[in-house]
């Protein structure tokens, strides 16, 4: 579910909700059941799963198979596991998602994502719902903080969730994580599949579980024999991934609100965002760190100009028009994560899609029972969202071993 | 605005159950066969659900041929709340002009508000990630007043309740800020209306 979505459905459900229930939430807070995502499962499969792709979905996958001792490994494409979601310790005095960053669904999701009653820490997070708004059409800043009536999701305080990975599950999993293994061939015409990859290895398994952004596979980065079918490259294509960029800026002091919405109270609603944001909101630190999230044909005249320089150019050129030259005048430093630049990501997260659910379901049908799809993408509730990753790459793990069964 | 916590939790703590009890005797004692009880669904923004009672006390009538014209003061209290995020307490006075063509049932209403909002913002909830269990973090009380301005719609049968919808308008101000919109809707009955 994208922002634009979320609000829409918390509207509807304030508007709809009882006072009462309300009143009742408010005395004691409301104890929902967990789910049991990664339950312990009988299986009789002996054989060896190859997870393709560390980001959320592969870590989760491998997570789900590694409680349920079954053999797997990881190839990734990288250097490092994360995929969209990554940080930086160094920039701030607080770290920072240079990726994924908020929390859209109730907050239990993060114990259900572990399901590990064993583990004894807790993890605070930040009411994410700014105060101070303003608006920017183009020509004037307006001050609109009722907005902040409208919306409201939670963030990490002191970690993130990249550091969420770190902690919890890369510690199950990270000695079967192969790094700078980019695949470029699968083969699984024969009982077991091979994997040939750019740095020349090649792998074998019984089972392969492919979770690349849907961007990999819309670029026939990686090569099917026999050929993926029609029907699954129509429904690939037709996934629209846009551009995506996440700008950090530090400032000696704090000039701006705690969001700008850019392009009217409209863009606020619009599936292309694009956002300056207090990327410091209730953390309790010092230093003053302005982010700028857009996705979509927004993110594109940014993401796609020459180098590093021009965007921030562009950036401090924007923000100096909004404030009055305050933006270069207190500028400290930057950091810039350019999602559609960066390798085997290429991009933000579905924009939209023709024939959602029948495109979904194409994508997630497996190739011979032997290899299956998953991903935030192509996660029919929670797509563009972690928590969505995490929940495809266990049904989807789920349902590879259903089959064996 | 910020009070000192002492004295917002005491407010909050004394509220609730005033509030209970105040809907409590809306509804059940007899003193409304003199003095009309509303009792509203409210929602600031549209979007945070609440509930607000009132009552309502005749200052003067300014009945001109066949229109009657009442001036009225309405103290209320109200509770709403946006999910998962802020919970606010509302004291509020009306000073409301009712016009109602005689032998209709149909009325209209005009009024000028001014309230106290006490705005009790959760700072962020804690996840037990052992046992699921997820607890309130920390809180942070915010005060503001409340100039309105209301335009109701009601009908008022010749026997049972009368009901109106009505929609505000005005401003929110802390010493914060210069003011931001607050706006929303409110219907609900009022018992014996000019009964």
């Amino acid at each position: 579910m994208n922002r634009k979505e979320f609000i829409k459905k918390g509207t509807a459900m304030g508007l709809g909700m009882s006072f009462l229930s309300m009143f009742l939430e408010s005395c004691a807070q409301a104890e929902n059941e967990a789910r049991e995502l990664v339950p312990q499962i009988s299986t009789d499969f002996t054989g060896k799963v190859l997870i393709i792709g560390a980001g959320a979905a592969g870590m989760s996958a491998a997570y789900f198979l590694e409680r349920n001792n079954i053999e797997y490994e990881v190839l990734e494409a990288s250097g490092t596991y994360g995929g969209r979601v990554k940080r930086t310790d160094d920039f701030a005095d607080f770290p920072i998602d240079l990726g994924a960053e908020w929390l859209h669904t109730d907050p239990i999701v993060l114990s259900e994502i572990l399901d590990d009653s064993s583990i004894t820490d807790n993890i605070e997070l930040i009411t994410y719902n700014p105060q101070t708004y303003s608006v920017w059409n183009g020509k004037k800043l307006s001050r609109q903080n009722w907005m902040n009536n409208f919306y409201s999701e939670y963030k990490f305080k002191s970690t993130t969730w990249f550091g969420f990975f770190e902690k919890y599950i890369i510690p199950h999993i990270g000695a079967k994580i192969q790094y700078n293994q980019a695949v470029e061939e699968i083969n699984y015409q024969n009982e077991k599949i091979q994997i040939k990859t750019a740095a020349g290895q090649t792998f074998e398994a019984d089972k392969v579980l492919i979770t690349v952004p849907i961007t990999i596979l819309q670029q026939e980065m990686i090569s099917f024999n026999p050929p993926l079918p029609t029907n699954k490259i129509d429904a690939i294509k037709g996934v629209e991934m846009g551009d995506g960029i996440k700008v950090f800026i530090e400032f000696r002091e704090k000039f701006y609100p705690d969001m700008i919405v850019m392009g009217g109270i409209l863009g606020a609603l619009s599936a292309s965002e694009r956002l300056y944001y207090d990327a410091a909101f209730g953390k309790d630190v010092e230093k003053h760190v302005l982010g700028l999230f857009t996705v979509g044909e927004n993110a594109t005249p940014y993401a796609q100009l020459e180098n590093d320089q021009a965007i921030i150019d562009k950036i401090l050129g924007e923000l100096d028009e909004m404030f009055e030259g305050k933006a270069s005048e207190t500028y400290e430093k930057h950091i810039i994560q350019n999602w559609s630049k960066e390798p085997f990501i290429g991009g933000s997260y579905p924009q939209s899609y023709e024939n959602r659910s029948q495109n979904i379901a194409n994508i997630l049908e497996p190739l011979d029972k032997k290899v299956f799809f998953a991903g935030e993408a192509i996660h029919d509730e929670w797509q563009s969202t972690v928590n969505g990753a995490c929940e495809s790459g266990y049904e989807v793990v789920k349902n590879l071993l259903g089959i064996l069964e | 605005m910020h009070f000192p916590d002492k004295f917002s939790k005491a407010f909050k703590a004394c509220y609730r159950p005033f509030f209970l009890l105040h809907i409590f005797w809306a509804l059940f004692s007899p003193i409304h066969a003199q003095t009309p009880i509303s009792i509203s669904y409210f929602a600031p923004y549209f979007s945070q659900p609440g509930a607000k009672i009132g009552s309502s006390f005749v200052l003067t009538d300014l009945d001109k041929a066949d229109i009657e014209r009442q001036l009225s003061i309405r103290p209320q209290v109200g509770f709403f709340s946006q999910i998962g995020s802020n919970q606010s307490y509302f004291l509020n006075a009306e000073l409301s002009l009712l016009r109602k063509r005689e032998g209709k049932k149909r009325f209209q209403e005009f009024g000028l508000g001014l309230g106290y909002l006490m705005d009790s913002r959760n700072l962020g909830p804690v996840v037990d990630l052992g046992s699921a269990a997820v607890s309130n973090g920390s809180r942070e009380n915010s005060s503001f007043i409340t100039p309105t301005l209301n335009y109701s719609l009601g009908i008022n049968p010749e026997r049972g309740p009368a009901y109106q919808f009505k929609l505000f308008f005005g401003k929110k101000f802390s010493f914060e800020n210069k003011g931001e919109l607050f706006f929303g809707f409110e219907t609900g009955i009022i018992l014996n209306h000019n009964k």
